[in-house]
């Protein structure tokens, strides 16, 4: 299983997406940077400025790059015939499928810190560290701020694995990578057009769970137990969903 | 009898309706190695991705040095070495990195092996290249290399040689049969049957999802009587002197050449006899009958009726 593990890390570090996700982060960062030095208002401090990026990076950014990871790492390792390299080994097919959802999730948090980092360094060699934390037009303490941020990064790795679970389930169905990204970046999509239109139906997409500013602001004790139950539900569903489907199949590529 | 590293028992397999392998047996013994041989389509690949785990047989068992397949899985496959059609890597890792993924595998190999295994097979020096640049060749030959990483007692090779230039396949068969010295099991499949006949010793042959006959090579290859081309310029009396001798049992005249089909070991008669009779004999040629022969014989040659050259 730790072997199992290895490989997917190694592929993952020799991946060219990877180093494209990294530049993508970094432009991200940089874009606010360049606007602000045209128009020549400074209008953020580097204490802030990663939780300024963080809706973008968490909602779609991070999202869409999962998305390609995972296309290539079930459905085009399928028909590329790589997956079955590893099936002929002491290994089992659930095995496999938690080695990739671990790697994922080290792939996830290494992702955010990435960002995290990325943020504080640029924000504060543009804008200097700044006085203190606003956010939403209220200003917190330094280590207020730093805490804040710093939890909702990390927290949304959560939602995060458990939108990839969903997105293994359909590389799993589906026979072609692009079919998995055009599917995938679909339903998140209309997740989020939904989650804008009908409120009331919000609480039962997965995408609506990647921004948990809120609950790290209020501490909702209520709220944050439901959407735990969710995740945990929505990731069961899809993990398991996932092993049956690989059980069954015939490898033949 | 040595014991049987892989026993495989009434596998019948169908995709949708179209049924792909009926009934189908074998064994391959300790330090046998079995050619499995067959036109397109016959469903050699589809019987090694069954006995590999990748594809599961709708009936049947298949048992790997003692350990059923189903419910021993790990034990099953801990000793076996693959490489199923072309092999398949990782383009844009390098090929030490492909070879130490299936290291990573099996805890108890020493990553000292990559290194020797690629010296075997001849690719060290092109080991730090992104196997995406190997050419055919090349990633046969890193196929061979990855089977031979786990330190396997069994090997499948599905059309080893293809795509080798001369060079890679005198090497490959000569790596075979060092490996095979040392006890290891094989069973390869290919359509070059002359590779086959030098390498295994035993073979099943299989046509559209049935083995028709199996058996070991020189069982197989051998016959009641053989075949003996004369060749003579005096072709009307030999045919007449051969005529009514008891031994010979069919004559056929060519050119300048008289074909005879005599009793085993009876060639030293024939000699006998042509000179006796003073005929002028330029070459007297046996005519050992081939796998080739015996496999156009018993296949009707070509490929699978309802069978498709699967790209
Ligand atoms: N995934 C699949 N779905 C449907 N039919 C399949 C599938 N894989 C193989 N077949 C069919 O099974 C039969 C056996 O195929 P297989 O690949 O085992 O043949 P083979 O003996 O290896 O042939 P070749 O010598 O061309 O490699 C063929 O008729 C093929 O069309
Ligand atoms: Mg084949």
């Amino acid at each position: 299983m730790t072997g199992l593990i290895k490989n997917e890390l190694l592929k993952l570090t020799h991946n060219r997406k990877t180093y494209g996700f990294m530049l993508a982060l970094l432009m991200i960062n940089v874009i606010p940077v360049l606007l602000t030095l045209l128009i020549g208002i400074r209008t953020m401090d580097g204490q802030s400025y990663p939780s300024t990026l963080y809706g973008v990076t968490v909602s779609w950014v991070l999202p869409l790059f999962l998305i390609a990871i995972i296309a290539e790492m079930i459905t085009e390792e399928y028909s590329a015939g790589t997956l079955s390299l590893s099936l002929v080994h002491p290994v089992t097919r659930v095995q496999l499928i938690t080695a990739k959802v671990i790697a994922l999730l080290m792939l996830i948090l290494a992702g955010l810190l990435y960002a995290l980092l990325l943020g504080y360094g640029i924000g504060t060699l543009f804008f200097g560290w700044g006085s203190g934390f606003f956010m939403r037009g209220i200003s917190y303490t330094t280590w207020e701020g730093i805490r804040i941020t710093l939890v909702s990064y990390f927290a949304s790795a959560v939602p995060l694995l458990s939108f990839s679970l969903l997105v293994m389930f359909l590389a799993l169905i589906m026979s072609s990578g692009a079919s998995v990204v055009g599917a995938s970046a679909g339903l998140l999509l209309i997740f989020t057009i939904l989650d804008l239109l009908a409120k009331e139906i919000s609480p039962f997409l997965i995408s609506s769970y990647f921004v948990v500013t809120h609950l790290v602001l209020s501490f909702n004790r209520q709220e944050i137990s439901f959407a735990l139950a969710f995740l945990l539900l929505h990731s069961l569903l899809f993990y398991l969903a996932a092993i049956v489907v690989l059980q069954k199949r015939d490898i033949v590529n | 009898m040595a014991q049987n590293i892989l026993q495989v028992s009434n596998i019948n397999k169908s995709f949708g309706k179209k049924s792909v392998l009926r009934d189908v047996s074998l064994s391959v013994s300790q330090g046998e190695s079995l050619g499995f041989i067959g036109p397109n389509g016959a469903g050699k690949t589809t019987l090694i991705r069954i006995i590999l785990g990748l594809v599961r047989s709708d009936q049947g068992s298949v048992i790997i040095n003692g350990h059923p397949l189903r419910g021993e899985f790990k034990k099953a496959i801990g000793n076996v070495g693959s490489v199923v059609e072309t092999p398949r890597f990782y383009s844009y890792l390098s090929a030490y990195h492909n070879l130490q993924m299936t290291c990573n595998l099996h805890p108890q190999v020493k990553k000292e092996k990559i290194a020797e295994v690629l010296e075997l097979v001849g690719l060290t020096a092109r080991a730090g290249d992104k196997v995406g640049t190997y050419s055919l060749g090349m990633k046969q030959r890193l196929g061979l290399a990855r089977a031979l990483v786990s330190n396997p007692t069994l090997i499948f090779l599905d059309e080893p040689m293809n795509g080798m230039d001369p060079q890679g396949m005198i090497e490959t068969r000569a790596l075979i049969l060092k490996l095979k010295e040392r006890g290891i099991s094989f069973f390869i499949t290919s359509h070059l049957l002359s590779e086959v006949e030098q390498v295994c010793d035993h073979i099943a042959i299989i046509k559209t999802g049935q083995i028709i006959t199996r058996g070991s090579m020189e069982q197989l290859l051998t016959r009641n009587f053989e075949t003996v081309d004369i060749y003579t310029s005096e072709t009307a009396t030999v045919t007449s002197v051969l005529q009514n001798v008891s031994f010979v049992h069919q004559i056929k005249t060519g050119e300048n050449r008289v074909t005879a089909e005599i009793d085993r070991k009876s060639s030293a008669n024939l000699n006998r006899l042509l000179v006796e009779r003073k005929i002028p004999v330029d070459y007297l040629v046996p005519n050992n009958t081939t796998l080739e022969q015996l496999f156009i014989e018993l296949t009707g040659g070509g490929e699978d009726s309802d069978g498709s050259d699967k790209k």
